[in-house]
């Protein structure tokens, strides 16, 4: 049982990533140094304009980087998460991780 | 509220399935593992068949142009599929496997070390690789390699250098092998 003065887990949450396509691209790019536009879209199945206003709303935030290039002739965007973006993604997590236990813990309780 | 919860539940749920899928594209590792194993069991048979100082030469020559190899294929590989992990720790790790050979090996002047310390410094590579790769069936790979480059200085048997490269080799191309069926499933 939490004490009355405990901080509630929710408070932890970041609004700005608590979403899962914007999780999920945060997690996809915390394992990897980067990854594609495309290769993104595709693992958290999204469409590319529903994928790029988050990542719009993530680059805003400053916790993902984006670069625009070629790989021979064909244009290709590589999405980096930044420090601040990888340190959010961990205390989410963190966070996340907590709120369930709880919520688990509560609803066990006979 | 509680269908606020069990849709956090399923948040992190999903996010966690995107790591372990994420982790399991990045952790392809079949081309290296195969190459290596093939140049350590090539190694063996110019051993045998010509003189230590042909096979050193393989080494010493054969094992920058596997490395740079092996950085051409994790490139066009990251292009091909569009996600990548960071090359300088892995770059860091070869050299140090590469310098840490050739240093024990002329450093032994022939004896149990020159064979049995880059077997060790060999398998404490793997080890790296294989946290870096979040791999823990090659970090046991590397340990068991390294042990037994341990168990080659303290024993010191005869066919020394074909036990431990066939051994390690052997177990290359299969986890090789491993790494490349899991990696088709998974496609």
């Amino acid at each position: 049982m939490s004490s009355p003065t405990e901080r509630h887990p929710t408070a932890g949450l970041d609004e700005t990533v608590h979403q899962r396509v914007r999780l999920g691209i945060l997690a996809i790019l915390s394992e990897a140094d980067k990854a594609t536009f495309s290769y993104i879209s595709e693992a958290l199945d999204v469409t590319n304009g529903n994928l790029s206003a988050h990542v719009t709303v993530l680059a805003s935030a400053g916790l993902v980087s984006v670069d625009k290039g070629f790989v021979g002739n064909r244009p290709r965007t590589w999405l980096r998460a930044t420090a601040k973006g990888r340190a959010t993604f961990r205390a989410e997590m963190a966070a996340l991780s907590k709120l369930v236990a709880r919520f688990q813990g509560t609803s066990q309780a006979p | 509220m509680a269908l606020e919860r069990s849709s956090d539940k399923q948040l992190l749920d999903s996010v966690e399935s995107a790591r372990r899928r994420t982790r399991s594209v990045l952790s392809t590792n079949w081309f290296p593992m195969i190459l290596f194993g093939l140049l350590a069991l090539v190694s063996v048979a110019v051993y045998q068949v010509w003189s230590w100082q042909a096979m050193a030469a393989l080494w010493v020559v054969g094992a920058p142009i596997a490395g740079l190899a092996t950085g051409f294929w994790y490139r066009s590989r990251a292009n091909e599929i569009g996600i990548s992990v960071n090359p300088i720790p892995y770059t860091i790790t070869s050299i140090a496997i590469f310098v840490g050979c050739i240093a024990l090996g002329i450093a032994g002047r022939g004896d149990a070390l020159s064979y049995a310390g880059p077997v060790m410094v060999i398998g404490l590579g793997y080890v790296a690789f294989a946290v870096l790769d979040k791999s823990p069936l090659n970090a046991v790979f590397g340990a068991v390699i390294a042990a037994v480059g341990v168990a080659v200085l303290a024993i010191r048997p005869s066919h020394a250098y074909a036990v431990t490269m066939l051994l390690f080799g052997i177990g290359a191309v299969v986890l090789g092998l491993w790494n490349l069926l899991q990696s088709r499933r998974a496609r």
